[in-house]
Parts: C-alpha cells; structure tokens; sequence
C-alpha cells in the first residue's frame, strides 16, 4: 500500500534522469507558479470589483449627480452628436455625446481619436467633468455587435481586398 | 475506432476546414459597414473563444464524472487534464486576438471592463489548475484535487459570457444571439462565422485527441518505471539500460 | 489589409503552431522510449518484471 503515495511521474522523471534538480529547487519550480497565478487571480478580482461592474456612467447618470463628482476621474458613455466634431488646438477634438433620452454634454478631448471615431458611434471617454464640460484624455470606440456588408451590391464580387 | 484512426480522419478535415476559413475570412467576404476590413477578425475571435468555453465543459464533465464514485477512473481525470491544458491555449489565444482587435477598433489593448477582465480570471484559474497537478502527489490525490478546482473553475465560463448583459462594458454584445442566424450579420459573413465555429471546434477534436494519446503513453512510461522501480532495477541503471528495459514492452497504439 | 487582421491571424497560426511543436517534441520523445514490437520479436523480459506483479 506504501507504494500508492509514489507519484509516477517523479519516479518517471528520475529514473530518466529529466529531473536533476534539488528538493528544494523542484518545490520552487512548483510552489512559485502556483504563488504567482494565486495572486495574479486576487489582482484581477479586486480589478474587476472596481472597475468593472460599473465601467462607465451614461450622459444622464452624471448630468443627475454632476455635483457629487467632483474632480475625480470616470468613465463617460454616449453617443458622438453628428456635426458637433471639430479638431482642436490641445491635439484632440472637440464634441459633443447625447445620451438616450438626447441630453448633451460636451467635451474637450485631448487625446488622438481612434481610427473608428465617427459621428453616431458609442464611444467611452475617461476624464473628469469640469464646470458642465469633460476634459477627456482617452477615447475609446464602443462598435456594435452588427457586421453589414460596406458595400452591400457589390458583395457578390469575389475578393474583399478590392472593395 | 482507435485514437490513432480517429486522429488521421480527423486532422486532414480540420486543415481543410481551416484554410476554407482563413481564404474567406480574409478574401472572400466583404468589408464591414464600419470596421472595414478589420471585421475580419470576426473569422478568428469568437470561434477561439467558443474552444476555450468547449474545453473547460469538458474538463468540468472529466472532473465530475472522476468525483462521481460510480464513474471513478483515471481516464476522466486524463481527459479532464487534456482538454484544460487545449483550453487554456485558446483562452491565452481569446485574449491576445481580443487586444489585436482592440487596439484599432477600440483605440486600446486592453480595458478593464467586465467581459476582459472575467476572461483573464479564466485564463488564470485554469493556469492555475494546471499548476496545481505539478505539485507532487499519487495519482489519485492529483485527480481527486484537481477535479474540484476544475469544477469551481467552471463558474467563470457562464460570467464570462454573460458579462456583456450583465454589466456595462467596452466589448461588444452577443452577435450570435442563438444558434440560428440573426438580422445583425449579412450572408456570406454569417456563413463564414459559422465556418469558423465548425473549423476551430475541429481544431479542438483534433488537439484533444493528439494529446489524449500522448497522455496515455506517458501515463504508460510512468507506470513501467514505477513498476521497474518496485522491482529496484532504476536504482543503478543508467538511462540506455533503462530505455532497453522499456522497449521491451509492448504498448497499444 | 491593415496590419492588425494579419497580426490577429498569425496569432493564431503560431500559438497553435507551437503547440502542435510542443506535442510533436513529446510524440518523439515517448516514441524513442516506447517501442511497440511484435510478439514474436519480443526480447527477454526483465527477470520476473511480469510475473511478480
């Protein structure tokens, strides 16, 4: 029975001769991974926590609690008004998101759009709000889950690079 | 069927398949309305991460049915190891084509919204699971301890899926609602996505398989030097003497 | 395309590439040491390694 205890691969291992290591240098081998993915996981849960569950505020949650804001740093979710685009001297644009019920708030942005960055997209902007306007220093596109042909007459026109 | 056979029918079709998806994908479906012709990650994203969820179910399943006393073998806890060390490829895969994609259409790599955060969770719990069977033990320990942690690692999946309904995030919703084809994905681009599916879920047979074999015949090595070491004859041996004693043994295919 | 498609599928084709080496390294190495061999071919056994067990 004493024998059930014997890992087979460790024996597999030495016999072998794969496994020349010290007792002490196989238990780091072991224990240390296991020591970093542990604390990676508790990294990610306490990230999650904040961040996640609500990772960004919509144009009328913050226009209603615009006072207890403050000056700290959220995220901001809205549509980008068409027309409203103008680039502007602090190396962004300027804009303005509408939320759902098309209440506006506008933003000076001061970071390069992404390439995706039109009128009518979702995007998310991290920055704070200041005397009714978002000073934003990062915009990220929100696309929706619908893919449609760019040019939907010419689809049966094999070879998409062309198009 | 033997494994062997299995594998020679099944890795020709998933080559086939695979490069079917990679010439639409990428030549033959059109560019998307907004994302152009980075849409075609469309093709690669979510069929890796649909393998990613396949693999840990069935790892769950091995884990279960190991626990499960009538069932008890160690071919479940064989099965459940394989298929997690497969899944964990395709999470890492999930989230490194996740963050290409990110990058050009989001403007970012990485963001901390729930759905990327819930899957570098998953990416590390079964990493974890992973780790854990190194740890020195009998067999029976290993897969005993490893059949829970793989069973409570489970409950990230359905978290990570629905995260894009839960809770308010960057990624985009479910473009697949339901098995059925939806309003939300044109033609030629839905039948692709479907291929894709069909292809990585092949890819999935096929590496699972490749590997089950593979732990099979290590499985079997083991066990000779155990029992070789029973009979004391590794005590002295050097490795040529120990590998003339294993060619001795016959072994299944 | 636009460098990012490219570099999402070759993603793909080396993680599953150096998995596919990974597990062809292992076939190698269990192949050298597990030789299938006919029956009739069979060399002696290691004294009393099937019987005692």
């Amino acid at each position: 029975m004493k024998e059930m205890t014997v890992d087979p691969h460790l024996v597999a291992d030495r016999a072998l001769g794969l496994e020349r290591k010290s007792r002490r240098g196989r238990r780091l081998k072991v224990y240390l991974p296991l020591a970093l993915i542990l604390a990676g996981l508790v990294f990610l849960v306490i990230r999650g926590l904040s961040n996640s569950l609500v990772y960004f505020h919509t144009v009328d949650e913050v226009l209603s609690m615009e006072g207890k804001l403050g000056n700290s740093s959220f995220r901001l979710e809205g549509v980008v008004v068409p027309k409203s685009v103008h680039t502007n001297n602090v190396g962004g644009v300027d804009f303005r998101v509408s939320g759902a019920d098309g209440r506006q708030i506008s933003v000076i942005d001061s970071a390069n759009p992404p390439e995706l960055f039109q009128p009518n997209l979702p995007v998310v902007l991290v920055g704070n709000l200041s005397h009714g306007i978002f000073y934003s220093n990062e915009i990220m596109v929100k696309h929706s889950a619908s893919y449609i042909a760019a040019h939907p007459s010419r689809v049966a026109s094999v070879g998409g690079k062309k198009i | 069927m033997t494994l062997r056979r299995a594998l020679r029918i099944s890795a020709p079709i998933t080559g086939v398949l695979l490069f079917a998806n990679a010439i639409l994908g990428l030549y033959i479906t059109p560019p998307d309305k907004v994302q152009g012709n980075l849409a075609r990650m469309l093709y690669i994203h979510p069929a890796v991460a649909w393998v990613a969820y396949l693999a840990f179910g069935v790892t769950t399943i091995g884990s279960l049915l190991y626990l499960w006393k009538a069932t008890r073998s160690l071919r479940w806890d064989r099965i459940a190891f394989v298929s997690a060390e497969v899944g964990v490829l395709f999470t890492a895969l999930t989230l490194i084509t996740g963050s290409i994609w990110g990058r050009p259409a989001w403007g970012v790599w990485w963001t901390w919204d729930a759905r990327l955060t819930s899957t570098a969770i998953l990416l590390l719990l079964y990493l974890g699971y992973l780790a854990l069977r190194g740890l020195p033990s009998s067999a029976e320990t290993r897969a005993k301890r490893s059949a829970i942690v793989g069973i409570v690692s489970f409950i990230d999946v359905p978290i990570v899926h629905e995260s894009v309904i839960w809770w308010r995030t960057l990624h985009q919703g479910p473009t697949v609602a339901s098995l059925g084809m939806n309003s939300k994905i044109h033609g030629i681009m839905a039948w692709t996505l479907l291929l894709s599916f069909i292809a990585f879920t092949l890819l999935f047979v096929t590496l699972f398989l490749w590997r089950y074999r593979l732990a099979l015949q290590e499985a079997e090595r083991d066990q000779i030097l155990v029992d070789m070491r029973k009979l004391d004859v590794t005590g002295s041996s050097t490795r040529s003497k120990v590998e003339e004693l294993l060619s001795t043994r016959p072994v299944e295919g | 395309m636009n460098g990012y498609v490219e570099a999402g599928y070759s993603a793909v084709v080396i993680g599953v590439g150096g998995y596919i080496a990974y597990l062809t390294q292992k076939q190698r190495q269990l192949k050298r040491l597990l030789v299938p061999i006919r029956v009739d071919q069979e060399r002696r056994r290691p004294k009393g390694s099937e019987e005692s067990n």
